[in-house]
């Protein structure tokens, strides 16, 4: 999905913003104290407005974030192509070749233990997961657009060979 | 006889008689989940009237930490009564199968009991507990769903009596889809051990032999991915290996 | 208090070095099979949350005594269990070699193990021994909390919130601020605990008989319940040093309102049901839990920017306040946990979860949340205590190398994690892709600097302590 790198942007940000004003605030003219109830009452009568701002931000944050959830996708089109992914200590047996610009359905599990199935892209970044479980099959319903080798990590703790664990396939 | 006691033996009577359900009911195959709940309602029958006796009890002093400690052990016991493997030789044994649920009786009451004792509400929350926890186990304890035994590219045929010379090119694919991962992809070595001049250490049917039945933490493939010709394959492929 | 503190720092310090050697062996600086890496990595988990734990438990057992009467004998009770736990994990780890880190999600550790089945054994029941000390504990503290209030209904300062007039004028008053930490601590921790007594009995009998079947997303479902509560929780108990410290720092009182009592109500429910964010690539689980989950992590966030770090912000502004190690902990401490929240709000937010699960962004935020939060709040209470007995306070140059060290090397170490997370660096890797091994060489650095302000900070707590008990309150 690529939004690994916005979420670190907006982490660093968010995160620096949140640093600089909190040392800021408490040591903003702190040679001058001021007894609690002057800085209380203010503060109060802030916070009603602190509040309602942090809880409308999550509320639409949460809201946008809804049409991306992968769950519902896996409701894909009926002519989707199918692929099947078994996972187990320590590969995976994969497709070989994925076509793009068209929709793919991963049905994934695993042999033994529980494993993650995940594609990272020819840039190296990660195009998208999704749990391998014994006993379960997870659908993950994806469209590639772009062409070339992919690689899979397995991204679950699996034993001693976790590290080890890879496949690939190429897109075209 | 107050009217805590009143209702408390009342309650326990009703669920000793339930208990005894299996002398009457005989031989019968009830699904694991639903015996789960059947003892969980069991547990919270005794738990209640355990709480109850607690509360109609005139104290004088507060109960000390072995009603604690014995209250916060009865939950773990509980489940191990609720051992789901033994459950078919209980269905077929009534007066073992009453003898465990009087068990379960007993650690639900002493749980609603001895943590009523020790402070008012602790015995609610050990019950709730105890019962939460048998609860819980329906979905998982002794359950599983059926294997979805889903068909993967390599999918082996069944064993055949006839295995044909090992076919090296078809080793070193199964070798770099399977083995790589830990042996490297030239059998140098990596998490496993290296294979180069395998032969030497192991011969081709060692090295069969081998792969069929690993120590572990060598995972065993044969025969879920591998079939005999893979293996032996895969074994030719390995005796190569400089 | 002093015993569990002390005891969970010192289990703290050693598995602060494991996880030194760790990431030194992922930067590639010093040899480590993949078989020994992932037996510390057990041991790192599970000691520094348990070791958190400990010293949180100390710290409200403590301020709950302050308001109540206590046996003291049930604190060493469990205390005992505690400590049988933790020396039955470390024999599964050394010499057992159990090496299926803390979280381990059946079928795991009983499918391609490396190690000998008493090990597991010896791991399972470690863990059960330290639950079990964990639910004597909440037990006798949620047996106190809810004699000394009234029930339930008085623990949470229902009547207070909701009859405020009728209450205030009968001159009734509400628990105080670091009661309703200790309350939630020990009602979820009940919960946590009795989940955890489950799964682990539930392994525990599958690794004596393994006919018994266990469904694995039943399994990771409560494993992930267990885990994520506890180590919240850790957070949760360690705050209520702040509402008492960091008053006394400011020299300005800190109440409870009827803000403060919600606010603690949030916590309490979304604390617990926010664990469905470990599953959000779980696609087998019912959709509706992957929605609650989220709206849970973002909510359980309000509570903590609206009240609690707020009033902790109001605290300190224009007090005039001394910056002494205790002071500089417990707001430091404030300012990790907010940071780190951000870092967790995002993973919490399933579109960027689908790049970041199990990713070093997972460890990269909770490293911040318990380096930056829970640990600086457990000592800055500490020092505070310690200060308040000497009357004295450490010089102006050992506060700031104390600072640099574990502010900047904290900040160094955490941040590697988030920018190989971001990259796509799996986490629990032994070896890692590139660009991990960079990140992991500059975290170690990191690290290190950390390690030794903390270490300038343990001479400091000794020196303190030492000296003669001091009339000038600081």
């Amino acid at each position: 999905m690529g939004t690994a790198y916005l979420s670190f942007e907006i982490f660093v940000v968010v995160g620096a913003l949140a640093i600089i004003a909190m040392v800021f605030l408490a040591n903003y003219r702190s040679q001058e104290p001021l007894p609690q109830e002057v800085v209380t009452s203010k503060g109060y009568a802030l916070r009603r407005y602190w509040f309602w701002l942090v809880l409308v931000v999550s509320a639409i944050t949460f809201a946008m974030t809804i049409p991306y959830f992968p769950y519902s996708a896996a409701k894909t089109p009926a002519d989707a192509k199918h692929f099947t992914v078994v996972a187990q200590q320590y590969g995976f047996s994969l497709p070989a070749v994925v076509p793009v610009n068209v929709p793919v359905v991963f049905d994934v599990t695993s042999r033994d233990v529980n494993h993650g199935f995940g594609i990272y892209g020819p840039s190296g970044a990660i195009v998208g997961q999704v749990q391998a479980m014994p006993d379960y099959t997870n659908h993950l319903a994806m469209t590639f657009t772009v062409p070339g080798h992919y690689t899979i990590r397995c991204l679950e703790y699996c034993g001693i060979a976790h590290a080890a664990m890879q496949g690939e396939f190429d897109v075209r | 006889m107050n009217k805590r006691s009143v209702a408390a033996s009342i309650v326990l009577l009703a669920t000793v008689a339930f208990a005894l359900a299996p002398i009457f009911r005989g031989a019968v195959e009830i699904p694991i989940p639903v015996h789960h709940v059947l003892h969980a309602m069991m547990i919270a029958g005794a738990a209640l009237a355990g709480i109850l006796f607690a509360g109609s009890l005139e104290r004088e002093r507060r109960a000390g930490a072995p009603w604690l400690i014995v209250a916060m052990f009865a939950p773990v016991f509980a489940m191990l009564l609720m051992w789901p493997s033994e459950y078919s030789y209980f269905e077929t044994h009534p007066y073992g199968h009453v003898a465990e649920h009087l068990g379960l009786m007993f650690l639900g009451f002493i749980a609603g009991y001895a943590g009523q004792r020790y402070a008012n509400g602790i015995g609610w929350a050990a019950g709730i507990g105890i019962v939460a926890m048998a609860v819980l186990g329906v979905w998982g304890y002794g359950v599983a769903p059926k294997a979805m035994a889903p068909a993967p590219a390599t999918m082996p045929s069944t064993a055949s009596a006839a295995i044909a010379p090992p076919n090296v090119a078809h080793g070193a694919t199964l070798f770099a889809q399977n083995c790589a991962a830990c042996h490297g992809a030239t059998g140098a070595g990596g998490a496993g051990p290296s294979l180069r001049n395998e032969r030497v250490r192991k011969g081709l049917a060692a090295a069969e032999a081998w792969i069929e039945n690993p120590a572990a933490p060598m995972p065993k493939l044969y025969p879920g991915t591998l079939s005999a010709q893979d293996v032996a394959d895969v074994a030719g492929y390995v005796e190569t290996l400089r | 208090m002093w015993t569990y503190i002390g005891t969970g720092l010192a289990i703290f310090t050693l598995m602060m070095l494991a996880g030194i050697l760790l990431r030194a062996a992922q930067a590639g600086w010093i040899p480590v099979d993949p078989g020994t890496f992932y037996s510390i990595l057990s041991l790192h988990g599970v000691g520094m949350i348990v070791a958190m734990a400990i010293a949180g438990l100390g710290t409200l057992w403590y301020l709950v005594r302050r308001e109540m009467e206590l046996d003291e004998r049930i604190a060493y009770i469990a205390y005992g269990f505690f400590v049988a736990g933790v020396i039955s994990v470390i024999v599964s780890v050394i010499p057992g070699r159990y090496g299926s880190l803390w979280t381990m999600l059946y079928p795991l550790p009983f499918v391609g193990t490396y190690w000998p089945a008493w090990a597991t054994g010896a791991w399972l029941i470690g863990n059960a021994l330290v639950m079990l000390g964990f639910m004597l504990w909440c037990a006798q503290i949620l047996g106190a909390l809810l004699a000394k209030y009234g029930g339930v209904r008085g623990m949470l300062a229902i009547d207070y919130v909701f009859a405020n007039r009728a209450f205030t004028q009968a001159g009734r008053k509400p628990p105080p601020p670091a009661m309703f930490a200790a309350a939630i601590t020990a009602f979820d921790g009940f919960i946590t605990g009795t989940v955890g007594l489950v799964i682990g009995t539930a392994l525990l009998v599958h690794l004596i008989d393994p006919t018994v079947a266990i469904d694995p997303l039943w399994a990771k479902n409560l494993t992930y319940l267990f885990g994520h509560s506890i180590a919240n929780l850790t957070m949760y108990m360690a705050v209520a040093g702040v509402y008492v410290g960091l008053p006394l720092c400011t020299k300005r009182a800190y109440h409870t309102s009827p803000q403060l009592a919600v606010a603690w109500w949030a916590t309490l429910v979304f604390v617990i049901i926010a664990y469905f964010h470990h599953l959000y690539m779980d696609f087998a689980q019912m959709q509706w839990m992957q929605f609650v989950g989220e709206i849970a992590s973002y909510l359980a966030a309000v509570p903590v920017v609206v009240v609690t770090v707020y009033g902790g912000v109001m605290l300190a502004h224009r007090s005039g306040m001394r910056w002494s190690l205790g002071a500089m902990f417990l707001y430091g401490g404030m300012i990790g946990w907010v940071v780190g929240g951000v870092g967790a709000v995002i993973d919490a937010t399933i579109p960027a979860n689908v790049d970041l699960h199990n990713t070093l962004w997972v460890p990269a935020h909770f490293h911040t949340y318990l380096l930056e939060g829970v640990l600086l709040f457990t000592l800055g209470w500490a020092f505070v205590n310690i200060e308040q007995r000497a009357g004295a306070v450490s010089n102006l140059m050992m506060r700031w190398l104390v600072g640099l060290g574990m502010f900047g090397g904290g900040a160094l170490f955490v941040f590697s994690f988030y920018i190989a997370g971001a990259a796509g660096v799996p986490r629990r890797y032994a070896v890692e892709p590139v660009p991990g091994p960079l990140w992991a060489g500059v975290a170690t650095a990191g690290a290190i600097v950390f390690a030794l302000g903390f270490a300038l900070c343990v001479f400091e707590a000794i020196r303190l302590m030492r000296l003669p008990k001091g009339e000038v309150a600081v």
